[in-house]
């Protein structure tokens, strides 16, 4: 059995690195361009090298003690001790790189630098010295390209050997080769300080050790137990050493490392004369991408590319969702390219699929007309008892014949209105083909298309029975029509059926048919993300909110949001102002998440199909509330105080590879997906039993619903949200649920309609808002927005809390994001109907305070801060 | 002069890097120390974009007010 | 209640029941794209809970 070798990868955040350990191990860690997003040392094992570990370490600049990402990577370094470390190395940026490497060399252990994006080097025309630097370095210096995946493996296997030879070789007292960076008065002081602490550290580390006390690292002279005399001796040393160079102990090392990177790099680097001074391709980008007054500008025009393609009429994004909804998860779709004419005997003969459904929702609606008029007909005269309900098997002839259904028409899906009538005459198809309105051919086309039917009518169109989809084409059902065939052919109860296919099936159908739009707004994001280009939008960020008396570093995290917010209010612990990372964890979830996006994608489609717009609006209200909320925060007596500091490393601008991307989406989306299947899956059944039992157990039909346990528990609460326009049980069920996981509401909507008519995918839910509502759209809008600015889903408020560390802070966070929440869609409805001309009420009036309440808060002068953070 | 008061296009030499301890230390390990020359590539509203070494480091103003450089 | 009904809603229940004791087991799936497979499964972004 081999003796298993533990390879630590460690270099600069972007480097490379994690792209070189997904090569290396075949994994797929998830790249971040910023700080804040670093994950916890991942590992994995060597592609064909079963006893080889690679430790991948947090991207950082040095092994100071100060950030967690340094701690842990000290803390294996040098406690834990790999038997080998695999340096990457940004090669378009050498100078800086190397100061890590320096301090990763002095380590002592074996150690194998890979000079990463050679490919760009060489095209740069730049030219490094692999030699000179292994000979400065004491280490093995290769260059690799991790993109092109050239050379990476074979850095990591000659790190292997490194490993295994060092592990033969090593014996007890023997000083590896370390490199000596420093002048003379600090390598006397460190070779003091080394004496004095020989035996308290593994041999091979021991000049790492010593330039750490050099610094007065406190948890190294605590960890090696150097008592306040011996470390007053050493002090001696080290103010001496102060004196003479007239800077402090940890400048001197920064500086003197520098200086000696800078000699080497004399020697060891030729940069192309033809570059010098030059700008890059990226500081070309830069110039317009920040500048001035085009930065913000161009921030938004891409979210608003993002939701068109996402949720616009005619994207890709709701043609996906369609499909997804109507075809694939529901009733079924044909094969594309596979679709043709009816070539069956029959009333559909020649015709295309959509050509025959239009001819059949003609002959439905005459049918169904007549059979209304016909009904009300025979019951004219009857008392309720005998009324009849159905049609009967027999027809009166003689009642019959008197039957005329007027006003008759098809309803288009959308509007509800009559579809326009499109006649055949040439003028009319060339007109619509080219897109015009119709008219003038005195054909009445364009005109609501209404007819009356009478006897004779009806008896031709009850002969059109509904077209068979295969006949037209490959036709492949839809899940959704598969599982309730099989329900019906297993002789499944009507009840189970309801709560399989209403129920569970109906709510997650509901989220996993928007899984296309966040799709979308994910690989855009993650395109985004690996380019480069989100570092500028929080150096933009920064200077937006500045002036405010925000910082950019805090809406680093924000954008991290807009997967999940989880790791938003996590991301505030890099800022270490505490006021300042407070605020950022109250203010990190009004970026719409994931989650809140497929409420967006859910309202855009039923309501907002033109107005694409609509969603890009929610990205653009979140970043607003981030600032005014800011603005508002700071002025109270918590949070007021100095703004910080902003220093971001811009990396250069990058084609990002298609695996990087897929990788970074796919890992997003599979969350979204999986908890469809465990979240959303049995928190509808738990809805659909609450909605289907009364408070004693017993099983409610259908129509009954109002009985339910959900339906007492929507009431009880709904009176909260009747001001702001949804105020049903329906609205409230659905917003609470929304607590779970913030799709859920989505899903709850999708139960809760279950009786309304509208048998289309969605058409219930628009008709309810307008059961509740004069104004759906509004109403709409106003759920939507209370969904997306209240307090996010719970697993997030847990770490809301976690994160201030105190039940006080995180109440005051909540209480924050309810009132944003509650007020915004307040304000939106109330403020809309009126202008809609709905009229002034007592809501109203109460908008109108909330909204001067906030006005105040942002606008009011600003406490002078009493004590400097 | 402070790093803050440079404009567009002007290089410098650092003389000395002030402010609060971390921000010190974070920036040195990022490059920004005395006589290491920087160049700003970019600057509005008081941030500036600046090349150090072959870098792009963004920095505030109140972080670059605490850079005391030699105008080159 | 039939034979295929009860099988239905047994397999409905069962499968919900899995649902959320591997919810509160593991934490809810992990939506936030660190790559959970290379930590083990469960995501470190929710680490703690």
């Amino acid at each position: 059995m081999e003796k298993s070798v533990k390879i630590a990868l460690a270099g600069n955040p972007n480097s490379g690195k994690t792209t070189l350990f997904n090569a290396l191990t075949g994994s797929e860690q998830y790249v971040g361009n910023w700080p804040g997003v670093t994950v916890e040392k991942k590992d994995g094992i060597l592609v064909g090298h079963k006893e080889v570990v690679i430790q991948d370490l947090p991207g950082i600049y040095s092994l100071s003690p100060y950030s967690l990402e340094e701690k842990v990577s000290r803390r294996f370094l040098v406690e834990e001790g790999p038997d080998a470390i695999l340096n990457i190395v940004d090669g378009t940026n050498i100078e800086r790189n190397l100061f890590f490497s320096t301090q990763l060399a002095e380590l002592g252990l074996p150690m194998v630098m890979a000079v990463n994006m050679m490919d760009v080097v060489k095209k740069n025309g730049d030219k490094i010295d692999f030699d000179r630097i292994a000979k400065a370095l004491r280490c093995e210096v290769v260059g690799i390209s991790a993109l092109k995946n050239e050379g990476g493996r074979e850095a990591a296997e000659k790190a292997v050997e490194m490993a295994k030879k060092t592990v033969v070789e090593k014996g007890p007292g023997k000083l590896p080769d370390v490199p000596h960076v420093f002048s003379g008065s600090v390598e006397h002081a460190i070779a003091h300080i080394e004496e004095s602490i020989q035996g308290k550290v593994p041999a091979r580390s021991i000049r790492w050790y010593a330039i750490k006390i050099f610094e007065r690292d406190r948890d190294i002279i605590k960890k090696l137990g150097i008592g306040v005399g011996e470390m007053k001796h050493l002090e001696e040393h080290i103010r001496d050493c102060e004196k003479e160079l007239g800077d402090d102990a940890e400048s001197i090392i920064t500086n003197q490392r520098y200086d000696f990177i800078k000699r080497l790099m004399d020697k060891s680097l030729a940069l192309n004369e033809k570059r010098k001074g030059k700008p890059t391709m990226s500081d070309r980008i830069d110039k317009v991408v920040t500048h001035r007054i085009l930065a913000l500008p161009i921030f938004i025009l891409s979210l608003c590319v993002m939701w068109f393609l996402a949720v616009a009429e005619k994207g890709p994004g709701t043609i996906l969702t369609d499909w997804a909804n109507d075809g694939f998860l529901g009733d079924g779709w044909h094969l594309p390219f596979s679709t043709h004419e009816c070539r069956e005997e029959g009333k559909y003969k020649g015709m295309e699929f959509e050509d025959a459904q239009g001819v059949f929702a003609r002959n439905d609606a005459s049918k169904t007309a007549w059979e209304e008029a016909y009904l009300e007909k025979l019951n004219e005269g009857k008392a309720d008892a005998e009324k009849v309900e159905e049609m009967p098997e027999e027809i009166d002839e003689k009642v019959a014949a008197g039957v005329v259904a007027k006003g008759v028409f098809v309803e288009d899906e959308e509007t509800g209105e009559p579809l326009a009538k499109e006649c055949d005459c040439e003028n009319c198809a060339k007109k619509r083909e080219s897109g015009e309105e119709c008219e003038g051919c005195g054909c009445g086309c364009g005109e609501p298309d209404i007819w009356d039917v009478d006897f004779a009518a009806y008896k031709a169109a009850k002969e059109f029975e509904e077209p068979d989809p295969k006949q037209f084409g490959v036709w492949v059902p839809g899940v959704g029509a598969l599982i309730t065939e099989g329900l019906e052919k297993a002789g499944v109860g009507d009840t189970v059926k309801s709560l399989v296919v209403d129920g569970a099936w109906g709510g997650v159908a509901t989220v996993l048919g928007f899984v296309p739009v966040i799709f979308i707004v994910f690989l855009f994001l993650a395109f985004l993300e690996d380019c480069g280009y989100m570092a500028r939008v929080a150096f933009i960020m920064d200077r937006l909110l500045r002036r405010f008396g925000l910082s950019g570093k805090s809406f680093i995290p924000m954008l991290v949001g807009k997967g999940c917010g989880v790791p938003a209010v996590m991301a505030a612990r890099a800022i270490e102002n505490e006021r300042a990372r407070r605020m950022t964890v109250i203010l990190a979830t009004f970026v719409p998440c994931g989650a809140k996006t497929v409420i967006i994608a859910m309202f855009a489609a039923l309501f907002f199909r033109e107005q694409w717009y609509v969603a890009a609006m929610m990205d653009v209200v979140g970043i607003a509330i981030i600032i005014l909320g800011g603005i508002a925060l700071k002025k109270t007596r918590f949070f007021a105080g100095e703004a910080s500091s902003f220093v971001l490393e811009l990396p250069a601008y990058h084609m990002p590879t298609v695996s990087g991307v897929w990788h970074h989406t796919w890992n997003r989306l599979k969350g979204y997906i999986l908890k469809a299947g465990l979240v959303i899956f049995p928190a509808c059944v738990f809805l659909w039993f609450v909605m289907h039992f009364d408070w004693s157990l017993n099983l409610l039909a259908d129509e009954e619903i109002e009985k339910s346990i959900l339906h007492d528990f929507g009431t009880w609460i709904a009176w909260v949200f009747k001001p702001l326009g949804f105020g049903s049980w329906q609205g409230a069920a659905a917003s609470v649920s929304a607590e779970i996981a913030k799709e859920q509401a989505t899903a709850t909507l999708k139960l809760v309609t279950v009786g309304m008519e509208g048998a289309s995918s969605g058409a219930h839910i628009q008709n309810f808002f307008a059961s509740i509502s004069e104004f759906p759209k509004l109403a709409a809008l106003s759920f939507m927005m209370f969904n997306l600015f209240v307090p996010p889903c719970m697993v997030a408020i847990a770490v809301t809390f976690r994160e201030m560390g105190s039940q006080k802070w995180g109440w005051l966070a909540i209480g924050f994001q309810l009132f944003v929440g509650y007020a915004l869609a307040l304000c939106v409805y109330q403020f809309g109907v009126l202008f809609a001309g709905g009229g002034f009420g007592v809501c109203t009036v109460m908008a109108a305070l909330v909204f001067l309440v906030c006005l105040w808060a942002v606008v009011r002068p600003a406490r002078k801060a009493a004590v400097k953070t | 002069m402070t790093l803050a008061e440079m404009k567009e296009g002007e290089r410098a030499r650092i003389v000395r890097v002030g402010g609060e301890e971390a921000v010190k230390r974070h920036l040195g390990a990022l490059g920004f120390v005395a006589g290491t020359m920087v160049r700003v590539v970019g600057e509005s509203y008081g941030n500036q974009i600046l090349a150090v070494h072959e870098s792009r480091i963004a920095v505030n103003d109140a972080t670059a007010r605490d850079i005391e450089v030699d105008k080159v | 209640m039939n034979a295929a009904s009860a099988i239905v809603l047994a397999v409905v229940l069962a499968f919900a029941a899995f649902a959320v004791w591997r919810c509160l087991r593991k934490g809810a799936p992990c939506s936030c794209g660190c790559g959970c497979k290379s930590c083990g499964g469960r995501c470190r972004c929710h680490e703690g809970e």
